[in-house]
């Protein structure tokens, strides 16, 4: 049987890695992926607790998660295809239009 | 990261570092209740979700609509004139 600690330990190195990504990468579509990183992190938690206490809460709530980063997705790719058509870049050290 | 470059990253893999040892450390020291990993109910799981949540799968499905039409809004072509 496999111990919670090793699902936990899982879930926090992927949510590491996908920190990484977004404080380093320059690439919007790199960063937007590596919060999907970090949001799976979160859902591994989740349904590891709901499925060692024998609650399906923690299922229902990562289903939804899961369907409010599929959303969040949407609008983020669209935003960023509508930056390289109107500014030829997806780089985010050359966007400035909401940076104080 | 033009200014900062590779400090920048050293900075970010420090704290990374940092971070992840700070959970390791606290998840391992923490004392979890016993549990079974145990199989998920296929049939439990479905009727909790839209009987119990039901409310929240149809704001989800809200949400979801709201964030597609968004989605082609911002993203369509615009017509030359």
């Amino acid at each position: 049987m496999i111990p919670i600690e090793y699902f936990l330990a899982l879930s926090g190195i992927l949510f590491v890695i996908g920190a990484l990504g977004v404080l380093t990468k320059k690439n919007a579509i790199v960063v937007l992926m590596s919060v999907e990183v970090m949001l799976n992190a979160a859902n591994i938690n989740f349904v590891a607790f709901s499925a060692f206490y024998g609650s399906l809460n923690g299922a229902i709530f990562a289903l939804v998660s899961i369907a409010i980063a599929a959303a969040e997705v949407a609008v983020g790719l669209a935003i960023i295809m509508n930056l390289y058509k109107t500014r030829d870049t997806i780089s985010l050290n050359k966007i400035n239009l909401l940076r104080w | 990261m033009n200014k900062r470059g590779r400090g920048g990253k050293f900075a970010a893999g420090v704290a990374a570092v940092l971070f992840i040892g700070v959970v390791m450390g606290s998840m391992l020291m923490t004392q979890w209740p016993a549990g079974e990993l145990a199989d998920t109910d296929n049939f439990q799981l479905g009727v909790t979700m839209f009987n119990t949540y039901g409310i929240a799968v149809l704001m989800v499905s809200f949400v979801l609509f709201v964030a597609l039409i968004g989605g082609v809004f911002i993203a369509q072509e615009e017509e030359e004139k």
